[in-house]
Parts: C-alpha cells; sequence; structure tokens
C-alpha cells in the first residue's frame, strides 16, 4: 500500500484518554481484586503471595483501598466518556446496533463460515464493536453496583432497600455476582484485545494512541457512508 | 466430573471464594480464549479480505 501521508481522525484526546484511564484502572482492579478474592492456581496462591511479600503481612486493607479508588477512576471516567461523547459530540445511536449492520453480520459470518466470499466494510465501528461495548456497559455497571452493595459507605448508591431481602443474602448473591461478572469481564478485555492486536487491525489499534489512520488504509477497511457496504467476491483467477 | 477435579485444582477455601465462582469463571474465561483462538485458526486458513486486490 502506498501511503499518501494524509490521515483521518479517529479519536479525538479525550476519548484516547479515556480508553487509557479504563485499562490503568482495569489492571489495578484485576490485580486488588484477584488479591481479595484471593485467586488459587494448582495449589498456589500467587496473588496474596506476592501481596503479602510486597507490602507485609496485612495487605488487606492497602488491597481494598486501592480498588475502591481504581474503581472511582473507572466509574468516573465512564460518566465522563457518557457525558462528552452522548452530550457533547452527540454520538448514541450510532453505536448502537443498526438492522443494516445485522444483515452486515450475516454476510460476515458466511464469509467466516466459507459459505460465501462476499465481505463488509463497516463504517467506524462493526456490529461486534458495537455488541462488545455495550457488553462492557453493562457488565461494568452491574460489577459497580454489586461492588457498591458489598460496601457499608456506597452501598446507598444501590436502592434495593425497599426490597424484602435478608442483609446477609444480598451480600453473599452480590459477591457471587461481582465475582462471576468479573471473569465475563475479562472474556470480553481478551476479546477485545485479540481483535485490537490482529494484524488488519494494527493502524487502528495505533490510533487510539496517535488518534488518527491513514487515508488509504481508511479508505480500504471503513465504508465510505454510515451504512455498512458490501465487497462482492473476489473474481475466480483462471 | 471434570468441573470437580477442575475446582478441586482451583479452590481455595476461605471466605472470599467458593465453588460456584471457580467453575463458572473458569468456564467462561475458557469459553472465551476457545472463542478467540477458533477465530484465530479459521482466518488464518482463510483470511478475510485478500491484500492485494
Amino acid at each position: 500500500m502506498i501511503l499518501s501521508g494524509q490521515t483521518v481522525q479517529r479519536y479525538d484526546s479525550v476519548q484516547r484518554i479515556y480508553h487509557w484511564v479504563n485499562l490503568g484502572a482495569l489492571l489495578v482492579l484485576l490485580w486488588t481484586g484477584l488479591t481479595i478474592y484471593d485467586l488459587n492456581i494448582f495449589g498456589t496462591r500467587p496473588f496474596s503471595a506476592f501481596a503479602a511479600a510486597l507490602i507485609g503481612d496485612v495487605f488487606t486493607p492497602l488491597m481494598f483501598g486501592l480498588h475502591r479508588y481504581a474503581a472511582f477512576a473507572l466509574l468516573g471516567g465512564l460518566i465522563i466518556h457518557i457525558i462528552y461523547d452522548t452530550g457533547i459530540k452527540g454520538i448514541f445511536w450510532s453505536e448502537l446496533p443498526s438492522k443494516a449492520d445485522l444483515r452486515a453480520q450475516n454476510i460476515l459470518a458466511k464469509n467466516f463460515l466459507g459459505i460465501s466470499k462476499e465481505y463488509v466494510k463497516f463504517p467506524k465501528f462493526n456490529i461486534g464493536q458495537k455488541m462488545l461495548h455495550i457488553g462492557f456497559a453493562i457488565v461494568i455497571v452491574l460489577i459497580g453496583a454489586t461492588g457498591f452493595m458489598m460496601s457499608a459507605n456506597y452501598r446507598f448508591l444501590v436502592p434495593i432497600w425497599w426490597l424484602p431481602l435478608d442483609f446477609d443474602f444480598i451480600l453473599f448473591w452480590a459477591r457471587v455476582a461481582h465475582d462471576v461478572l468479573t471473569f465475563v469481564l475479562i472474556t470480553l478485555v481478551v476479546m477485545h484485545f485479540y481483535f485490537g492486536v490482529r494484524r488488519e487491525n494494527i493502524p487502528t489499534f495505533k490510533s487510539m494512541l496517535s488518534g488518527k489512520v491513514p487515508k488509504e488504509y481508511h479508505e480500504k477497511h471503513f465504508s465510505s457512508s454510515e451504512e455498512p457496504e458490501i465487497i462482492p467476491a473476489p473474481k475466480e483467477e483462471e | 466430573m471434570i468441573l470437580q477435579a477442575l475446582s478441586n485444582v482451583f479452590y481455595t477455601p476461605n471466605v472470599w471464594q467458593n465453588r460456584f465462582v471457580d467453575e463458572i469463571g473458569l468456564l467462561i474465561v475458557a469459553a472465551g480464549v476457545v472463542a478467540v483462538t477458533v477465530h484465530f485458526v479459521v482466518r488464518h486458513i482463510r483470511p478475510p479480505i485478500k491484500e492485494s486486490h
């Protein structure tokens, strides 16, 4: 591909900072969370052993403190993200899967299964990215809510006091939900990372640092309109 | 049976953990890893778009 040096803006600085603050907060949450959870891998408990070596035997209060600060960074960032992208930039409906996206998804699935050689160029985000985005939103909000429900200081933020539920019941199931959803979140991050670093997606990965992709790459990989664009099957070589 | 064996490996009997979470969590992450591996293998055999067209 011959590059002209021209670029297309993909993410602005606020969006990029939000993305990397999210990653930082999630890494701290994962580390402190797995220490609190005391993950056991083949009879060893590496996270609590590491924390004990790093901090000393009484590491739990610090881990909880870090977990809480990182959670506020994540949820605070989420609020800024919603205000900035929907309120200021006016982006909302384009981030939800459309009927055209669903039709395009069928073409993509047929291509993946080898039934058809047609392919699709999507606008800025493809349907998989949109679904992943929705998944992240739901899971992070639920993890946040169940996290608040386990905290004596912040459980008032989740208004479920009117439900006829026993306190111990809420505490137990909030913890189970918090932990299970964390594994769902890890899985979503694994998928996001895999697609992010695939060879054909490297320029978009880099654009999360620089904000821009080469114009030629943009034209080749993305639809020129707001609708998905079908790429006809290549003619058979004779 | 398999779950039981796996949970015995990954289970720590303390207040912060229980068998249910270990089993479900392990299955969820494993399913995700399997899904991306399948995608990687299929797309390696059949790339989405030929680079030169």
